[in-house]
Formats: structure tokens, sequence, C-alpha cells
């Protein structure tokens, strides 16, 4: 705590220092803007080459050299170390700082942060989300440190890059805890790969709802025998596919406290005791007793390799956005493949924590981090080299566009670096390259799409369950049981459904409920 | 039933083997015979079921299911987890120091706890086989020690976190003092009397006498270090860390872990020859079990005279 | 004068001692301090406070475990299920090592080697094996059910199979191993005894009740009640990787063991979670004092402490 005190009266020190040199130097625009912007704008872009005597910043480096330990959800790579070995040389040169870079596979990274944070065991940075180390949770365990004040200081061109209304809705009680990675509209939406299609004549582009597929998955069933004509895990690819079914989580997709989208009193609800929840169960046990769903999808976490080798003609994709066909692509062996758009585009808390880079509430170096973020941010070449590798080793450079500042790539085939989430590593919407055969602007025609949703009425509010931590512990408990097979179609829904919800009534769901009710409309007068 | 009738119908005529071996078949042999036959093929089948998955044909398992006698022999299972064998040579190799380095560790500080707890002269022998054995009665569960290993003692992400956790097992120590208990004291007097300190008459004379209890606990930690999964699970995020068990479990939800890296594969026709699915799934099984299967006949002499000793006396 | 005498006593044995010490510290490293860090299932854990600085929260840890139906289930699984692996477990070792005893030295070996096999397989391995048999679409048992024309069994969704299948590959596994214990055993009783019974006209089975059961007493109670000490700890490999962590099966699969961890993964609550291993290790400490207390009743020598 008192190491927490000193670093923001150091801060405050830094910010009157580089306001009074702002003023001398004559940049200093409005002498009356708060201290904030005035510090963000003196060290504004080129912070490489940044001259501008004793910023904050550079009082920071002074400090010597430091090593950052980050943590992000991407699965393992082979040749990991010779990237990081390149990367530590730019960022050696440029903040004097190495990074020990941990990749934690999806399916583990969850519980593996879990320990990590809880244990007290040393790290920097990591990535968190509403779906794998939880933002949320983290937060109100005091794990992750509110960067509100660092952030305009050690990172002034991200927190200029990112829209002010998302800041403060990324916001809890007035604090910041992490920096989200991509601001992005949240829309659900459907892949098939276009091989597929093309052999039995369907036209992707009438399907409205995910059920319009079920033609194709019937003939894919009867024709392809090696196929599964559905992809499914034990998530049942549920996230944001709520969104179809018109409601958004407040929690977690598997803890009974949602908002329906078309809401405007502003009731919280069990989602499990929707008629479109249980339609859509419904239709998923009809499925998967035809077939179209493996049978042991209950137990599967995310197939990644048997998607990349083409055994899932049809999937679920999380997110959809205009050019979200060749985005994906590679995530399937590189086979062409066409989208449809299942659900409209919101904003939501939810997206906004759909991926962030959070910092340890009792870290040494977090100042350092954020000065990392900015340079990965700034650095096309940095940003570049952790999201695809090292060129020529594993991606060849097609072409250069200056406008965009951006390099088009082709992944090479079977190299040992391709981690393909590129967002995990800095901000998701200035990304430095787009892949072979797409337009260079691709990612601002992305950003655009993204920006133009809707936001939900829950847009803003986060949930503090610290107060029904038992009742929620609970409720996983039950959903651990059931939700995998309720999902998925595993089970007979008329008769498992109702023990469901009849469990976590017992386990305290309610309350929970009752708890985000409270909270929601306090925060709702607030607004 | 059946069985046993005919067991006592016979058995005035049945004379031990134990003290003789002139009575060769009657029949009451023979059903016991083919008991053990039948028992013998139940508990090999299932091996033998898993390797011949990973000799079958893709195809052939997505169309027919798992064969016991596949339709078509193929090795593209074991090709393609040989194709970019850097993971898998890594794990063999964290496994094997591990088993090996682990084991002599434990078997030294084993093997010298229980022999001063055998020695009925020494004067804190029954305090300190309390307290080896107090440590079976009751334990702090998982939550301290993962954090008491992770936190305090700094070994996650380290091999020391595969190694150390398991040197000292209470049941080894006693069964161990089981067999070394049995050393007459005679041969330690002779020692002691031709000037030997403890430690000379300790490495000297009692360890090269022990050999079959060393055997037998040595193959117990063997057998313990190389199948573990458990503290990879927890400790282990460095992929170069990985152990064999703990590779196995991860490609069991998702093959991907095994050739993570070989990325993308071009796939512009489907062509499933390109992932050997299930077949590569069991194919990697058969190469983290073989090495414990080919390991133990060798070592079954000891083995069996080992515990004759030690569990008998314990 | 006491304390002269301790430290004298010391000195003599001091070389034994240090012998000793690496093993003493090595348990006191992982063994005691855990103990003491059972503190952690009363305390409301914080990340930043780390493990002294966290408030104590008196028994709200163990709210979330008992107010909950899992407490009597987990238990129940836990301890039926060892029941169950202990008395089959033991009746079939005890019988096959008096089948063994009767064949000769090479069969024997043979037979021995060959049920050791699946002794020498990881968890993780028999995962895989039992993936192969119940894979409702590709396995073994469907296309076996399928040839008797039964419709195939989701196996990994229904859990009234798990108790039986739990049952056998455990036994499986341990048969191997548990039967040689008493083969080694049944080596250990002298031969006279038998030459008399059978010049006094005994058959095989009054030999068996009369001289084998009763010489082999005491090695079965004392495995027997080593065992039931640890009634209230589960094999977690068995329980986690067999049934998949199959959620649908978990009525019937689900052990404290497995419970504490599968708490722990999904609500990353250190204090929760320790609060069940704790009830774990205390009730397990309380049955295995009274098992031996109740055996020392019976017969002093047959106790362990």
């Amino acid at each position: 705590m008192s190491k927490f005190r000193k670093v923001k009266v150091l801060c405050s020190l830094m910010i009157v220092v580089s306001m009074l040199l702002g003023l001398l130097s004559g940049c200093g625009s409005n002498g009356s803007t708060n201290a904030n912007s005035t510090s963000a704008n003196t060290s504004v872009a080129q912070s490489s080459e940044a001259v501008t005597p004793a910023t904050p910043a550079e009082t920071e480096l002074k400090k010597g050299p430091v090593k950052l330990i980050w943590y992000v959800d991407v699965s393992p790579q082979v040749d990991k170390g010779l990237v990081v070995d390149e990367v530590n040389k730019i960022t050696q040169a440029k903040i004097n700082t190495t990074l020990e870079l941990n990749f934690i596979d999806w399916g583990e990274y969850d519980q593996k942060m879990k320990m990590i944070i809880a244990s007290g065991e040393p790290w920097d940075m990591c990535m968190a989300a509403n779906w794998a180390n939880n933002y949320i949770d983290n937060v109100n365990k005091g794990a992750f440190l509110d960067v509100s004040e660092l952030l305009p200081i050690y990172a002034p061109t991200v927190y200029k890059d990112v829209p002010v209304s998302i800041w403060d809705a990324s916001k809890r009680a007035g604090k910041l805890f992490g920096i989200t990675n991509g601001y992005s509209s949240n829309s659900n939406g459907l892949l098939v790969m276009k091989s597929i299609a093309d052999k039995y004549n369907f036209d992707v582009s009438k399907v409205k709802s995910l059920y319009d597929i079920e033609p194709l998955l019937e003939k894919i069933k009867q024709n392809d025998k090696t196929l599964t004509p559905l992809a499914m895990d034990k998530t049942g690819y549920v996230s944001n596919l709520e969104l179809t079914l018109g409601y958004e989580p407040l929690v977690n997709s598997d803890i009974p406290c949602a908002i329906a989208l078309d809401d405007t009193v502003g009731t919280i609800m069990n989602q499990f005791e929707l008629p479109s929840f249980k339609a859509h169960i419904l239709k998923m046990s009809e499925w998967y007793n035809k077939g179209y769903i493996k049978k042991d999808a209950a137990t599967l976490e995310r197939p990644a390799e048997e998607q990349k080798a083409g055994l899932y003609p049809v999937v679920v994709a999380p997110m959809y956005f205009p050019t979200v066909e060749a985005d994906q692509s590679p995530l399937f062996g590189g086979a062409p493949l066409v989208a449809a758009q299942l659900s409209d585009s919101y904003f939501s808390t939810g997206t906004l924590t759909g991926g962030l880079t959070a910092f340890n509430a009792s870290g040494t170096n977090t100042e350092r981090a954020i000065m990392l973020y900015e340079l990965i941010h700034n650095t096309k070449d940095l940003y570049n080299m952790l999201s695809i590798g090292i060129e020529g080793k594993h991606y060849t450079k097609l072409a250069e566009d200056a406008t965009t500042n951006r390099i088009e790539i082709d992944p090479i085939a079977n190299s040992a670096y391709n981690p393909n989430i590129f967002w995990e590593f800095g901000d998701g919407q200035h990304a430095y390259f787009v892949n072979k055969g797409t337009a260079f602007d691709t990612p601002d025609k992305k950003a655009a799409f993204y920006a133009a949703g809707k936001n939900d009425v829950a847009f803003g509010f986060s949930f503090d369950s610290t107060s029904v931590k038992t009742q929620l512990a609970k409720c996983h408990a039950v959903s651990d049981e059931y939700y995998p097979a309720l999902v998925t179609g595993s089970v007979d829904v008329e008769k498992t459904l109702p023990i469901y919800l009849e469990k976590l009534k017992n386990a305290g769901g309610d309350e929970i409920i009752a708890e985000a009710q409270k909270q929601f409309d306090a925060w709702k007068k607030s607004k | 039933m059946s069985l046993n009738k005919e067991i006592s119908h016979n058995t005035d005529k049945i004379i031990l083997p134990s003290y003789s071996n002139k009575i060769l078949y009657s029949p009451a042999k023979i059903l016991i015979n083919i008991w053990f036959i039948i028992f013998s093929v139940f508990c090999i089948l299932p091996i033998l079921y898993v390797v011949a998955i990973s000799f079958s044909k893709e195809l052939d398992i997505v169309t027919l299911g798992y064969r016991l006698i596949p339709s078509n022999i193929s090795l593209k299972a074991y090709e393609y987890i040989l194709r970019k064998p850097t993971l898998i040579i890594n794990s063999y190799t964290i496994s094997i120091i591990v088993t090996v380095s682990g084991t002599f560790l434990s078997l030294f500080l084993t093997s010298m706890l229980a022999y001063a707890i055998s020695r009925k002269d020494y004067r804190y022998r029954k305090i300190t086989s309390f307290y080896i054995f107090f440590t079976m009665l009751f334990n702090g569960g998982l939550v301290p020690w993962y954090i008491l290993v992770a936190k305090y003692l700094h070994m996650k992400d380290s091999i020391l976190a595969l190694i150390l956790p398991y040197t000292i097992a209470a049941w080894f120590v006693l069964l161990m003092k089981g067999f070394m208990g049995g050393i007459p004291d005679s041969i330690i007097e002779s020692a002691k009397i031709d000037g030997a300190s403890e430690f000379k008459a300790f490495f000297k004379i009692i360890l090269p006498i022990s050999k079959p209890a060393l055997a037998t606990v040595g193959l117990f930690n063997v057998l313990m270090y190389w199948n573990d999964w458990w503290l990879g699970m927890l400790f282990i995020n460095n992929e170069k860390l990985v152990p064999l068990q703990l590779m196995l479990y991860r490609i069991m939800s998702n093959i991907a872990f095994m050739t993570s890296g070989v990325a993308s594969t071009q796939v512009t026709a489907l062509n499933l020859s390109d992932l050997p699915n299930e077949s590569a799934r069991m194919a990697m099984c058969m190469l983290a079990a073989g090495p414990m299967l080919f390991i133990f006949p060798f070592f079954q002499k000891y083995f069996v005279k080992g515990l004759t000793l030690g569990a008998v006396k314990g | 004068m006491f304390i002269k005498k301790e430290i004298r006593q010391f000195i003599r044995n001091k070389e034994l001692f240090l012998m000793t010490l690496p093993g003493v510290l090595f348990l006191l490293v992982f063994s005691y301090i855990p103990m003491g860090g059972t503190l952690i299932a009363f305390k409301d854990f914080n990340y930043v406070k780390g493990f002294w600085k966290s408030d104590w929260s008196g028994l709200k840890n163990f709210e979330f475990f008992f107010t909950s139906e899992y407490a009597f289930r987990v238990t129940r699984n836990t301890v039926l299920m060892n029941a169950a692996f202990i008395s089959i477990g033991l009746v079939i070792s005890v019988a096959f090592a008096l089948m063994l005893f009767e064949l000769g030295k090479k069969e024997t070996k043979i037979y021995q080697t060959i049920m050791f096999f699946p002794y020498f397989l990881s968890w993780v391995v028999v995962g895989y094996i039992g993936y192969a048999i119940f894979n409702p679409d590709l396995g073994a048992l469907n296309h076996i059910l399928a040839i008797f024309n039964v419709k195939p069994i989701l196996w990994y969704s229904e859990p009234k199979y798990w108790p039986v299948i739990l049952i056998l590959t455990n036994l499986w596994k341990g048969l191997g191993y548990g039967s040689i214990i008493y083969y080694t055993g049944l080596m250990g009783i002298d031969s006279t005894y038998y030459e008399a019974a059978s010049i006094d006209g005994a058959t095989k089975f009054e030999q068996i009740r009369m001289i084998t059961l009763p010489l082999l007493t005491p090695l079965i109670t004392m495995l027997t009640l080593l065992q039931v000490g640890r009634i209230f700890y589960a094999d977690f490999g068995l329980f986690y990787f067999l049934p998949k962590n199959s959620g649908m099966l978990k009525s019937t699969t689900d052990v404290i063991d497995t419970f504490v961890f599968n708490s722990l993964r999904s609500n990353g609550d250190f204090g929760m979670a320790a609060a069940a291993g704790l009830y774990q290790s205390l009730v397990g400490f309380i049955l295995v004092i009274t098992a031996n207390a109740v055996v020392r009743k019976i017969d002093k020598d047959y106790a362990i402490f």
C-alpha cells in the first residue's frame, strides 16, 4: 500500500515537472486543462525518440533494466523463445526492458492464472477477460492495479487512441484496472467452409439464424462421414450466441444473472428460464441425437487442431464483422470461408472485458509494463513480431502500405510461430498487418463496423459479486455438472433443465440476481 | 461355483506344490490355469487394443470405430507425431531426467532415514518413526501445499517442482525400514568393531546387502515419477518443462498441444490424412506408457523379493 | 544434569541423526508446514495481503461446502467407493494369491508379470484406454452391444454405470499388486503346518480355513487398516481421468479430491477449497485413529501404533 502511495506522489511530481517543461518549451496548449491530458500531450507519439528531458517515462528508465513477466492465453509455440529474443532486442534498446513471455493454452489459462495470482507468484502483466482469468472477479479480489493515473503518463498514445467513453465504461468505481485490448462491439456469426457450401449448393447469405443451417448439416452428416457437421465443445459456443437468444449475461455465461437486450426497465433475471434458451438447447439436443454434434462434446475443449484440419465445416463464430471470412481462414487451415451474421452488434460491459491487459496489484514494475504496452502500440515491428513472428521465418512480407502503415503477410506453412491472437499483445484496433489477399484498410473497416454497435442497457455496469461469493461458488459447482451437458444438447432437456434450474435456486442463484438488481438500480440512479 | 466344487472334490488328492512338485496337472490346477489365462488376456487386451488403434487408418476409425484388429495397418499416426518431434523429445527428456534424478535422490535419502530408524540402538528411533508415520495420518491438503511450493519455495516452472515434493514418501520409508530391520545386528556390530563410522558402515555394508529393497523401492519411485502428471499440471507452464504424462493429458482434450507451433497446414481439399486425430492420440499414449511396460519384467525378480521382505515384516 | 546427559546422548547418536536429517527436513517442508497452512481455510484469502495478512473469516469458507448438497454427495461417493475397493479388492486379491500358490513357480511368475502390467500404467493412460472402450461413437463396448442389438449407451453421460466401471478398473489396475502382497504372505507360512495338516487328513479348504487365513490375518489387518485409514482420500487419477471429469457423471464419480480440485479451478477461491480439504484431513485423521483403536481393542498385536 505504502509503495502505491509513493508511486502516486512520484507521479504527481512528474506531472508537475512535465507541465512546467511543457509550458517552457511552448507546446503546452491549454494551460488550464487537467494534468493528465497535458502530460499526455507532451509525451505523445515518438516515444522512442522523445528528447524532452526528464519525462516520467525517462525517470522510470533511469531505474535501470527491468524484466517483465507477462502471461497471455496463447497456444504454446515452438519458436516462442526465438521471437522473444528478437523482441527483447528492441525492448532492451528502447526501454531497457526484457520480457519473460508465458504462453498458456486455451482451456488451461483460466485455471493456471487463478493459481498464479492466488499464490502470489511474481508476474507483471496478464491477459484478463470475461471468459478467462475473469477481470471483474480479480478486480474485486484486489489482484489488479488501478492504472487510471499511470496510464495517461506512461502510455499517452494508447490513452489518446481509445475513445473516452470506452475508458469511462471500463472503469469500476472510477478506477481503471486494465487496458482494454479490443473495445469492439459484439455480434454473433456463423462460419461455413466454402468448399462445403458449394458442394451442396447452399446459400449461406440467406442464413439469418443458426437454425437455418440445419439442411446443410443434414447433407454433411449423410455424405461426409469423416466430418462432424457442427463444431461443439463444452462451452456450447454459447458466448455471444446469447445475443441471438436476446440476453447479455452479467457474470458468466453459466451463472444465472443476465439482462434482456431489449430491456428498457432494467430487470435482472435468470437467463436459463428464458423460452429462447430452452428452445436453443432443445434444438441442440435434436442435432445431437441426429449426430450433427460429437457425442463427447460436453467434455471437449475447443477443438482448434481439428478445425484447422477441416474436420468441422460449420462453426459458430463468437464475433462477426465484414471481413471475418479472411480473418478466420487461418484457423481453418487456410480454407476459404463464407460467413453469416446472426445477431446485431452490441456494446456491453462484457465487450470491454472481452480482452484486457491487466497489471499486478503487488507488482513492482507497473510503470515499465505500461511503457512496454505503449511501445508495442507505437512500434510496428515490435507489435508484428509478437503477433506473427519473424519475417522470412514465420511469414513472408508481400507488400507494404505507407498510408495505413501496414504490411500484407503470408504465414509460412508449418512455421513454428503462429499464435494468431495478435490482440492479446496490444490494441486490437491497431494491427500493423493484414493477411494475404486482405485490403490494407480492413482493420479500419472492422473498427468502423464495431464502432457502429448499439450500447446495451447495462453498458458500463459491472457486477461486484463479493457479497454473494458463496452463492456464486455453489452455482459454479452446479453449472460444472449440468451446463456443458445442456448447451451441447447431450441430455434430455425436458428432464434435465428443470433439475438444473431447481439446483441453481438451491445454490442461491436468486440471491445473486437480487444482489445484481440492487447494484444495477443504484448504478442506474447514479448515471 | 463349479470351480469350487471341483477343487474340493479333488483336494484330498492334491499335495501342495510348495513342498512337492511331483504331482503335475490335476484338474483343479488346470482350471486355475485356465482362469489365470483368461484373466491375463483381460489384463493385456485393453493395452493391445490401444496399440491396434494407434496403427489403424484414420478413415477406418471414423467409419468403422476402434477395432482390435485394424483392417488397414497405417503408420500415419506415428509419422504425424514424429514429424515435428521437438516437443515429444523434449517431454521424454524431462521425464527421463526427473525419473532418474528423482529416483536416485529419493532412494538415497529414504534408505538413510530408514536405516537409522531401523537401528534398535538409535535413541530417537521412536520419535522419528512417529514423525514419519504421522504424515500418513494427516496432511494439509492440496491448497496450502500448492501455495507453499509455488509461492514460498519459488519452484513454479522449475524442474525441481517435479522432483522434490515426492522425494520422501512415508510409505517408502516404512517399507525400507521393514527390510532393514531384518538385517542381523551382528553385521552392524562387526562393522563397528572394525572401527567403521556409521556412514561408512552404511555405505560399505548395509547398502550392498539391501539391493532387493533398493530395487523394490527404486521401482516404486521410477513408477511414481514416470507416471506423474499431477506436479506438472500444478506447477509447470513452461512448455519446455512439460513431462510426458502431462503432455498426454493435454492432448486428450486438445490434440493441438502435440503439434503446437506446427501451424496451419494449408488444407485446400479436405484431406483427413493430414490429421490422424484418433490414432495419433493412442500412438502418443503408447509412447508414454511403453517404457514402464518394458522395464518391469527385468526388475520383477527383485521386486517380488523386496516386497516379500518388506511387506511381511513391515 | 539432565541437559548434559541429553547432549552426551545426542553426541553418541549424532551420526545416525545426521543420516535422518535430510529426510526429516523434507517432511518438515513438504508435509508439516502445509499442515499449518490449513489455517487458510479460516481466512478470507486476499491476493495482495498474502497468507499472513489476510483477514480471518471464521467459518465463512466452510459455508460454501457444507450448505451445498455436495458435502454429503462427495463424502458418500468417496467413502462408498473406497469401501467397495477395499472389500472387493481384499477378497479377490486373497483368492488370487491362494490360487497362484497352487501353481508352479514358472506359471506363477508369468501370470504375476502379466497381471502387473496394468499397475504400471499411469491414470492418464488408463483414461485413454477407458476412452477407447467407452467412446460412444467408436468405442469397443458399444460395438459389442450392437452385436446383441442393444442400443448404444452414452457412457460419459450415464452416471449409473460408473460405480461398476470404477470398481472394475480399480481392480484391473490393482490386482497384480494386491495379489503379490498376499502371495508373499503365503510364502512366509511355514510349510510344516500344511504337512502336519495333510497327514491329519485335512481337506484343502480346511487347510485354508484353519491354517492359511489365520496366519494371513495380521497382514490382512494391517493392510486393510491402512486402507480404511485412507478411506477419506480418493485416488484422484482414477476419479478424474477415467470419467474424463465429465459433469454429467458427477453424481456418482465426484469425490472429495476431485471436488476440491474442481472448485479451486472454477472459483479460484483458495479459502473455500482449503476448507473442503481441511474437512477431508480432519475426518480422515479421526477415522484412522478410530480404526486403529478398534483393532487395538480386539488384538493389540495387529494395531499399527
